[in-house]
């Protein structure tokens, strides 16, 4: 690698560094995997840099670059099996003002969603991308991306709002 | 629109987004507006939404990663080239031999080829935008020697086309703040302006305005689509005397413009159709303003 292509590359493991670890952790629930994913994205994008044309878009190739990682990764090995996402009624809004989250709690309940509604959920939360830039970085049409933020997203009110009835 | 199908669609919209203006949320968010059951759902869900987010971001990154990765990157180059170059002269019936020149010059010209190509992609892009960089550049340079850039003419001109080809601008490089007026530009629950202005002229800067795109929805019939530019008043021969929003005595057209002096900013605002456009957005800001 040329010392420009170099410098870009160490660039971007600078400013995106955090955010793909994050995105890795909670695809995977796990700090040592989610470190291992990281690294081998990042391999990826070193090895495919020249294909980065327009630097705006680095941060969407990157999870992207991720994403796919995470998926063969998961070919190879067999998977926890995903709840289906019921269509239950809605927590009430005074359980929602009461929720108080949990962090294994939450990192369950993601590990419960199946990974194309998980990966949504995730990018949309860690405020970085619209739904559209979603749609276009899963390669998924825009209606089916806000289909499954809403059903993943309502999946996650009674989940965690189910917690406290149990505690309490 | 039915009370489930507008919260199934905000649910996917941040609230800080530009989506927003999208037809089909913007007919959601007027569902939610008009139904206070609805209305009260939604401030639940949005409640919800920011504190989640807050713990969903809230990941402790390892120490040291940064340093890993890079390093892990740095141990992986060697190691690549050598792989490469290898299979590169395995494919020119070259397998087992070991010629230095015949594989560095391989790896030379792949790595030309490769850059070759990137650079005909670049010039292919540029070229399909290159009579509106053009236009924009030419005219900002000719005043570049001399300030300030624009004369109010000028300025209303530029606002026009810049609403025309707002898509292909920029993000604005922060050059100056970029303050809005005051007087419920933020504040209005009618106008939803965007965070993120873009910058003016095209071109990675530097800008000498920022553009924010708005849409206005006062329970009349249609939105009403505009820009608002912002530049400091050094830019500007002979600013606006008006120091606030004022629609009267607009003509008609394809898009209609008002400009403004507040304080060290002259402001211009474009709307598509004519005055009847701005003085639904004056009577928002008003109408907020007394509140």
């Amino acid at each position: 690698m040329d010392d420009r292509l170099a410098a870009n590359f160490t660039e971007l493991v600078e400013m995106h560094y955090a955010l793909l670890y994050r995105f890795a952790f909670r695809l995977t629930g796990s700090v040592a995997d989610a470190e291992d994913l990281t690294q081998q994205a990042f391999l990826t994008a070193q090895r495919k840099l020249g294909q980065l044309r327009d630097p705006s878009r680095a941060k969407s190739w990157l999870c992207s670059i991720l994403r796919n990682t995470y998926l063969k990764n998961l070919r190879s090995r067999a998977a926890a099996p995903a709840i289906s996402l019921e269509n239950s009624p809605e927590p009430a809004d005074e359980a929602l003002d009461e929720a108080v989250f949990d962090e294994q709690e939450l990192q369950d309940a993601l590990a419960e969603l199946p990974e194309e509604y998980r990966t949504p959920l995730i990018l949309f939360y860690f405020e970085e991308f619209s739904y559209k830039e979603i749609a276009e970085q899963m390669q998924v049409p825009i209606g089916t991306i806000m289909s499954r933020l809403a059903r993943a997203k309502s999946h996650l009110r009674r989940r965690l709002t189910a917690c406290q009835v149990f505690r309490s | 629109m039915d009370c489930r199908t507008a919260l199934e669609i905000l649910d996917a919209v941040r609230p800080d987004s530009a989506d927003r203006m999208e037809p089909d949320v913007s007919a959601a968010s007027d569902h939610i507006e008009s139904c206070r059951r609805c209305e009260d759902h939604f401030l639940a869900r949005r409640h919800f939404d920011r504190r989640l987010g807050q713990v969903m971001r809230d990941v402790p990154v390892p120490a040291g990663l940064k340093h890993r990765l890079l390093a892990e990157a740095e141990a992986a180059q060697p190691g690549e080239e050598q792989d490469s170059t290898a299979e590169h002269a395995a494919a020119l019936g070259t397998a087992g031999t070991a010629d230095p020149l015949l594989a560095s010059d391989t790896a030379e010209s792949l790595s030309a080829r490769q850059r070759r190509a990137g650079r005909r992609a670049r010039l292919a892009a540029f070229a399909s935008t290159a009579l509106l960089l053009l236009t924009a550049v030419t005219f900002f340079l000719a005043r570049a020697s001399q300030a300030p850039a624009w004369t109010m003419a000028e300025l209303r001109h530029d606002a026009g086309t810049a609403f025309q080809t707002f898509d292909e601008l920029p993000v604005f490089d922060g050059g100056f703040d970029p303050r809005l007026p005051e007087y419920g530009w933020e504040t209005s629950r009618a106008i939803a302006i965007a965070r993120q202005p873009r910058g003016f002229p095209p071109g990675t800067g530097p800008h000498a305005a920022a553009l924010y795109y708005f849409a206005l929805r006062d329970g009349r019939p249609g939105r009403v689509d505009g820009i608002l530019l912002v530049t400091p008043k050094q830019n500007v021969a002979e600013p606006p005397t008006n120091q606030r929003f004022n629609a009267q005595g607009v003509g008609s057209g394809p898009v209609s413009t008002v400009a403004w002096t507040e304080g060290e900013y002259v402001y211009v605002c474009v709307v598509r159709g004519g005055g009847d456009s701005l003085e639904r957005v004056e009577r928002a800001l008003r109408l907020t303003e007394a509140a």
